[in-house]
């Protein structure tokens, strides 16, 4: 009799695992409760419905269980009872990304986005897939303006995300004011990174808003380089250059392919300890070695600094030139140029002016190869430079 | 008495520039900076250079802030103009205190999180849109997550 009795129980825990299992999970073993909109329909709801409490009375602390329920129960159109679900699934599991997935969505289809973001700040801290969706969401909300108090504690906190956030969403597009308090905010701290940078001030000097865009780049700047920033950045060439913003940004294509490479390196008789080296390999030139936008306010100017051409040859040298930058950073015909530098000789001083018209917004300064012609340039020997400086006439 | 003479004349050359350039500097130079904290700015005749305390302003002049970062332009008749994060100002005259200290004028855009009340399009955002893309990624996800942490038991 007592086998009898645990056959019969024997066969009752098998069917409820069957069943339980089956609700759970699709034929591959993947979680089906909730995503499967199957399973949701018809009289099954009712019947998983049951099954789902009875897992929860035997198991209080089932999260997946709980998700399930409050799926089904949002299905029934039982909202309060669903929301009562999903918030038991997360206090059972806080940091489980499913949880957190489906109750971040549960709370943003109310509308309640100030209890849905530190969920979805956690999701995608600690899951990586969840980026891509969650960081759509994140920046639907922070274009909305509002919950600016929940965006506030995100901001303040600076979790790992926020960098990558900025990143993403600015290479995806969004409108660079809308990131820019996260950026600052990240600034001040000392927490951008390069990439945000670079990105949010390119974005910025391509719409042609160079005020801000040379704003948010002396923002991203350590203290101590805000000492001399000059309307030429780092004209000695003593620091490495970054490449962005409004720093020197030096062509970084193989020299097989440009024709050319750049350094700021030691060399004798130049003022401080640095100075830029253009080395032309002889071959065709592709690209400009050097170059760095500036954000000059209408009026004249000189140019000036330090060059040293050694057996510059093969092509009818280089020059300095500035061009205005307009929409989409499009470059206009040369605005200054200075003489080219070419031959050998030891360092001489050379000096140019330029004058920026009211209409000239942004400008690129940059090292371009003399052409002949429309034809290829080729170009050969090392060009220094050192001590670039731009001043006002007045 | 040659020398005498041209030293003589040296000097009064030399005192004449000194007279010239004294008083120009004297005259354009209307302001001084204050309550210096953080990266502040200043143009001068090669751009942008740190702004220090007491750094006496010539008219013209522009005075940037960085983030986190203030100070206080101060007129020699006294009045003060204030200059928040990421502000600029340049230094004039000719108008009241009080229009001056309306002057300096934010470069980057307000946070929006903070000043926008709740627009149509803010609430279709938040009522629509967010709701949409919520419940489309969230399907995606979970049906893409093979990798479970919680046991159905």
């Amino acid at each position: 009799m007592t086998r009898a009795w645990i056959a019969l129980a024997s066969a009752v825990l098998l069917w409820r695992a069957i069943a339980v299992n089956a609700l759970l999970y699709d034929e591959d073993g993947r979680p089906a409760v909730v995503a499967s909109p199957r399973a949701l329909e018809g009289n099954a709801r009712d019947a998983d419905r049951g099954v789902l409490e009875a897992i929860l009375r035997e198991n209080p602390a089932n999260a997946l269980a709980y998700l399930g329920l409050a799926s089904r129960l949002q299905a029934a159109g039982e909202a309060p009872r669903a929301a009562r679900a999903f918030a038991a699934a997360y206090e059972v599991a806080p940091t489980d990304r499913d949880v957190l997935v489906s109750v971040a969505g549960n709370l943003l289809a109310a509308g309640r986005t100030s209890e849905a973001l530190p969920l979805l700040g956690t999701a995608v801290e600690n899951y990586a897939d969840v980026r891509e969706w969650g960081f759509a969401v994140l920046a639907q909300v922070l274009s909305s303006g509002l919950d600016p108090k929940a965006w506030n504690a995100i901001v303040e906190r600076d979790p790992a995300w926020l960098g990558d956030f900025v990143r993403a969403s600015c290479r995806k597009g969004m409108d660079p004011a809308v990131l820019a308090p996260l950026f600052l905010r990240r600034a001040a701290k000392g927490a951008a990174s390069r990439e945000e940078t670079g990105c949010l001030v390119q974005r910025l000097r391509a719409s042609g808003r160079w005020d801000e865009a040379y704003q948010l780049w002396l923002d991203s700047l350590p203290r101590e380089r805000l000492a001399d920033v000059g309307f030429v950045f780092n004209g000695g060439f003593e620091f490495p250059a970054s490449g962005i913003g409004f720093d020197w940004i030096p062509d970084t294509s193989l020299e097989r392919d440009s024709g050319h490479g750049v350094e700021f390196s030691r060399t004798r008789g130049a003022t401080g300890e640095r100075a830029l080296r253009v080395a032309y390999t002889g071959k065709r030139q592709s690209g400009v070695p050097i170059a760095q936008y500036l954000s000059l306010p209408p009026g004249r100017y000189s140019l000036s600094g330090l060059a040293r051409p050694e057996r510059v040859s093969a092509g009818h040298g280089a020059r300095w030139t500035v061009r205005c930058v307009g929409p989409g950073e499009a470059l206009s015909e040369p605005v200054a140029a200075s003489d080219r530098f070419v031959g050998s000789s030891d360092w001489e001083r050379f000096a140019f002016d330029v004058a920026i018209a009211p209409g000239c917004r942004g400008q690129l300064l940059q090292l371009e190869p003399m052409a002949s012609g429309a034809g290829p340039v080729f170009l050969a020997g090392n060009l220094w430079f050192d001590n670039l400086v731009l001043e006002q006439y007045h | 008495m040659r020398i005498a003479a041209a030293l003589f004349l040296l000097a009064f050359q030399c005192a004449q520039v000194t007279a010239a350039a004294g008083p120009a500097a004297e005259t354009s130079a209307v302001a001084k900076l204050k309550d210096v904290k953080g990266g502040v700015l200043v143009s001068k005749t090669s751009g942008l250079a740190a702004g220090t305390e007491g750094m006496r302003l010539a008219v013209g002049t522009r005075v940037i802030t960085t983030s986190d970062s203030h100070a206080q332009v101060v007129y020699d008749d006294g009045c003060h103009v204030s200059l928040e994060p990421n502000q600029r100002f340049q230094v004039e005259r000719g108008r009241t205190c009080e229009a001056l200290a309306l002057l300096p004028e934010s470069i980057v855009p307000a946070p929006a999180a903070v000043t926008a009340s709740a627009t149509g399009t803010q609430l279709f955002v938040q009522d629509v849109m967010v709701p949409a893309l919520a419940a489309v990624g969230i399907a995606e996800l979970l049906r893409r997550h093979d990798d479970r942490a919680v046991s159905p038991n």
